[in-house]
């Protein structure tokens, strides 16, 4: 038997294969062949191509049998751990090439599925009424939330209004100029978006336009794209995905239109000082702060993955420096103003992405 | 022992070694990927630093048909010119001993 459940399928070897020929052909002309009296013969020279021919089939069917278990291995993989999982949400996602976080569900949000995926653009969305065109400050995704209405006053003159990121511009249809709507968007909601005249500025604007500010990078929609679409082959019947950053229709396998959607994470830049004090007790060779800071980053680039808490004592020990006798790592997140430094660990929310920079890091030798 | 053997169209079974001792001395060894040490090296005697010695070559020959248990009952040896041509006569006889090349 060529199959065992350990070893696979085991191909015939051409010298197994000779020597069932030889059987035969013992048997049916009553010759009396061993194995090395058969090999030279006539017999042995007219089988030759034979056996070769069933050679290549056995090495065929091996790999058939490979294959075939490979399946079963990867189909039980798949049994054990459905996409629709949490981990498989996340897993799957990975294998496409993206970082993932879920959000850990409580009552408030139960029946939602709120995934954070680590994808952006550099690229600032755009948009243009008319004479107008409107660019969001922030780059990437935040930007996409941008939407611009122009709606009839009622009243004379030009009243903007800012709703969460909507601006809805009430202005004379018909004579309010491109110019004087720009000053009016930009002294009400300059914050989010920066406003260029394309055309005329003189050129009087029409009513019930709108428009959603767009990212026009293609490798970044493309990477939404298949995102959505993951999450879409991916999440259970009955939750919601909608609550997100980005969002897409797309259709079922029936037609119908579905939304789904996924948050941007929300990058912090991290502050870190790390104080070294030599041991007296040893001759350890020192390093210089730059090698030292190179060796915090890259462990840090080893341990924390999108979603993990910091925990800063985690990321250089003593092993790192075996010449220190005390070693103190503080962080602070940027806030704005000077840092305020702090130990212990720092609890990330889901969509939290810290960022660790050369520039961010101070290393103090005692 | 029974070989099968051509006759004019026919294949026919036929009580003879000598297909066998024919293939052996056709086939350059190593050329069979299943069974590479059949044949004779010609390549050997034939390569250009080999200085060919005519007596040396028969004995291979001999140890050759030895090792595929064929027996050979006569040898002749005829020179002409430049020529010299081995004829080997190869026995019917069934051989139970085999002896190692």
């Amino acid at each position: 038997m060529s199959y065992a459940s350990e070893t696979g399928y085991v191909p015939m070897s051409f010298d197994e294969i000779m020597d069932y020929i030889r059987e035969g052909v013992n048997d049916t002309i009553g010759t009396t062949y061993d194995a090395d009296s058969f090999v030279g013969t006539n017999f042995y020279k007219f089988f030759y191509v034979l056996a070769q021919r069933v050679q290549e089939g056995e090495i065929k069917t091996a790999e058939i049998f490979a294959k075939v278990q490979d399946y079963f291995n990867a189909f039980d993989q798949t049994i054990l751990q459905p996409k629709i999982s949490a981990n498989g949400l996340i897993d799957t996602l990975r294998n496409a090439g993206y970082a993932a976080t879920i959000q850990p569900p409580d009552e408030w949000n139960a029946g939602k599925l709120n995934i954070c995926v680590d994808v952006n653009s550099e690229v600032k969305a755009k948009a243009t009424i008319q004479d107008l065109t409107f660019e969001a400050k922030r780059a990437g995704a935040d930007g996409e939330r941008v939407t611009v209405t122009y709606l009839q006053n009622e009243d004379p003159g030009i009243f903007v209004e800012l709703v969460g990121n909507n601006i809805i511009a009430s202005i004379q249809d018909g004579s309010s100029t491109a110019s004087a709507i720009k000053s009016a968007i930009e002294s009400e909601a300059g914050s989010i978006v920066t406003i260029t005249v394309t055309g005329t500025g003189s050129n009087p604007q029409d009513i019930n336009a709108t428009v959603g500010l767009y990212v026009d990078d293609d490798e970044y929609q493309a990477k939404v794209d298949e995102v959505i679409d993951i999450i879409k082959s991916n999440s259970a019947a009955g939750v919601i995905t909608t609550d997100g950053f980005v969002k897409r229709s797309l259709a079922l396998s029936n037609g119908q239109s579905f939304d789904f959607g996924f948050m941007i994470p929300v990058k912090t830049d991290v502050y870190l000082r790390l104080t070294l004090t030599p041991s007296r007790n040893n001759n350890y060779k020192r390093e210089t702060p730059e090698q030292i800071r190179d060796r915090l980053l890259n462990n840090i680039a080893t341990m924390y993955r999108f979603g993990s808490d910091l925990e800063s004592e985690r990321y250089f020990t003593v092993a790192d420096a075996p010449w220190a006798a005390d070693i103190k790592l503080e962080w602070a997140l940027d806030t704005g103003g000077s840092p305020i430094y702090q130990t212990g660990v720092y609890q990330t929310d889901y969509t939290d992405l810290l960022v660790f920079s050369e520039e961010n890091t101070i290393i103090i030798e005692e | 022992m029974i070989d099968i053997i051509s006759i004019g169209e026919d294949l026919v079974f036929q009580d003879t070694q000598l297909p066998k001792a024919e293939n052996l001395l056709s086939i350059q060894a190593r050329s069979l990927t299943y069974n590479p040490e059949f044949g004779v090296d010609y390549d050997y005697f034939l390569s250009e630093q080999f200085e060919f010695q005519n007596e040396s070559f028969k004995s291979y020959i001999l140890s050759r048909f030895a090792a595929y248990a064929i027996d050979v009952i006569g040898l002749s040896d005829t020179i002409d010119r430049f020529t010299e041509r081995f004829g080997f006569t190869i026995s019917n006889r069934s051989t139970t001993g085999f002896i190692g090349g």
